[in-house]
């Protein structure tokens, strides 16, 4: 479904999108890591719809994803790093006073 | 549309009072027509919060009416044609000043004897319920019918309703002047042509005035601005809606004790609502600055920090973005609904923030009005008269035609 512009010169390195192991180019964005294997869609809307990386730029939220555990996340505008588990998420994240930061 | 139209009422403005008053009229058998020169809700009521409220209305007629207009909220429930996301979890008003605490036990306690559905938490009971509260909150009174929804959906579903029991709906049509024939209306002339009529309910908002204007009819309404922040999804933040006690003093423009000035100056109150999409809405501001509905960094700011002070969690999350509207505002915070001096001219505006929970029960009393019958509830105390701009206005019966 989804096609590289131009071939990579740089370093590769694995992330996990679902479980599975992704050779991703050091530098991407996870959205665009995961674009191909996701079919385009990452999560799913609390109505149960799927959604997918649309700005690409920090502004629609339609990219959130769950990343290294923590829920919420913008796919776009967080770059890869080595060994990264990425999970689509589903409907809307629990926060919990525990999930909290304090 | 055709260029020449005939209506039994024409009502101006697709809010929610708008949509209330053409629903009302159209259930009440009125060939009536409703022109919005944008989409439904494109005024305030799409820029605001959606409670329908009975907290902050001290006990005397007042209170009444707008419980009575709460009470049509759980019947319209069942025959809108949309789901508007009625949520009648009550609403908790936080207590987070000793100062405070007296009034508002004397308030329960009162409103208990009038019959309300309330309830008092404690600290440790407030706790219990709401884990993420800030540790500076001390009590929590419940007024447990008070209701939220969406009022975007709200408008929709009124308007259809309207729709279905024979009403005709124009958007984008704007009214570009009114039209009397030996004193009395004769018809609206609209960017898309004219609509001959002996009835017409100004349901405009902010705009009235203006409208108002072009029969010659002095409407003191004045726009009061207010910002709400928007968060990220999260479930599990809160369980139900909230507002602050001090409000109640920002809305009647009292002095509050413990803000900053920036609050003080922004008339910044904690107000905070689960949405069922997930998003959290966290408002509010009041402050006069015209028709200007930009978010401004600084009043964003300020709402935000009272907002942390409520629930400290709330500074872990992320906004999606802020709006912020224009509350129609009269000089004594009641809402004008009245005949005019005018045969035939009718005014249903200037709710302030009750805009949303006095819809139904505007509507309601409108459709009397139109149709020339005494309103099932007191409302002289709402007529154009009190400000003394005009002509005395019509007795009931006498305007509709
Ligand atoms: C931040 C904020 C929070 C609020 N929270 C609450 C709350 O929790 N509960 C509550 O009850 N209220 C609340 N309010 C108040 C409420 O939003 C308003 O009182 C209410 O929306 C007013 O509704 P309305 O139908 O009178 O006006 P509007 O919704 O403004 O509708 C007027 C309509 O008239 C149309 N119009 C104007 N001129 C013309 C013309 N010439 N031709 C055709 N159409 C025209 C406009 O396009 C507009 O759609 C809040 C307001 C704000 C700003
Ligand atoms: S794709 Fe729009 S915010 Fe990430």
């Amino acid at each position: 479904m989804f096609k590289k512009v131009s071939e990579s010169k740089g370093k590769t390195i694995t992330i996990y999108f679902e479980g599975q192991p992704l050779e991703v180019e050091e530098g991407m964005t996870v959205a665009a890591a995961v674009l191909g294997p996701s079919h385009g869609w990452t999560r799913t809307s609390h109505g149960g719809q799927k959604r997918g990386p649309y700005c690409q730029m920090g502004v629609c939220h339609e990219c959130l994803m769950t990343i290294d555990g923590v829920p919420n996340q913008q796919a776009c505008l967080t770059a890869v790093v080595e060994g990264m588990q990425v999970f689509r998420q589903n409907g809307v994240p629990d926060f919990h006073k525990e999930n909290s930061h304090e | 549309m055709s260029s020449k139209r005939t209506a039994g009422a024409v009502v101006i403005g697709g809010g929610a009072v708008g949509t209330a008053v053409a629903c009302y009229l159209a259930m009440g058998g009125v060939d009536v027509t409703l022109v919005e020169r944008g989409e439904f809700a494109w005024g305030t009521s799409r820029r605001c919060e959606g409670h329908v409220v009975t907290y902050d209305t001290p006990p005397g007629d007042y209170s009444v009416f707008c419980k009575t207009g709460q009470n049509l909220f759980y019947e319209a429930q069942k025959f809108l044609p949309v789901d508007f996301e009625f949520t009648p979890e009550g609403i908790g008003l936080l207590v987070d000043d000793e100062s405070h605490l007296e009034t508002v036990k004397e308030n329960y306690e009162g409103k208990k004897k009038e019959g309300y559905d309330v309830t008092l938490w404690d600290r440790d009971e407030l706790r219990h319920r709401e884990p993420n509260i800030g540790d500076k909150v001390l009590a929590c009174l419940n007024f447990n019918n008070d209701c939220t929804l969406n009022p975007m959906r709200l408008c929709f579903g009124l308007a259809k309703h309207a729709e279905a029991n024979g009403a005709t709906i124009l958007s984008r049509t704007q009214v570009t002047s009114l039209r009397t024939e030996n004193g009395r209306v004769s018809g609206v002339e609209t960017d898309k042509g004219f609509i001959a009529t002996k009835n017409v309910i100004l349901a405009s908002g902010v705009w009235t005035p203006q409208l108002g204007a072009m029969l010659g009819v002095n409407i003191p309404i004045r726009p009061r601005q207010g910002h709400i922040l928007v968060t990220e999804r999260v479930k599990g933040l809160l369980s139900k809606a909230y507002v602050e006690y001090g409000y109640l003093l920002t809305k009647h423009g009292l002095k509050r004790e413990n803000v900053t000035p920036d609050m003080d100056k922004f008339g910044v109150a904690f107000v905070i609502e689960p949405s069922s999409a997930g998003t959290v809405l966290v408002g509010s501001s009041r402050r006069f600055v015209g028709m200007d509905i930009r978010p401004h960094p600084a009043v964003m700011r300020a709402v935000a920090e009272r907002g942390n002070h409520f629930f400290p969690t709330l500074s872990d999350m992320r906004l999606l973005r802020c709006y912020a509207g224009v509350r129609p505002a009269t000089s004594d915070e009641l809402p004008i609904i009245s005949t005019t001096h005018v045969p035939g001219l009718f005014v249903g505006a200037g709710h302030e923030g009750l805009g949303i929970s006095l819809s139904l029960i505007t509507g309601k009393i409108m459709s009397e009005l139109v149709r020339g019958e005494t309103p099932f509830i007191d409302t002289s105390y709402m007529s154009i008269d009190r400000f003394g701009f005009n002509p005395p206005a019509l007795p009931v019966g006498e305007t509709s035609a």
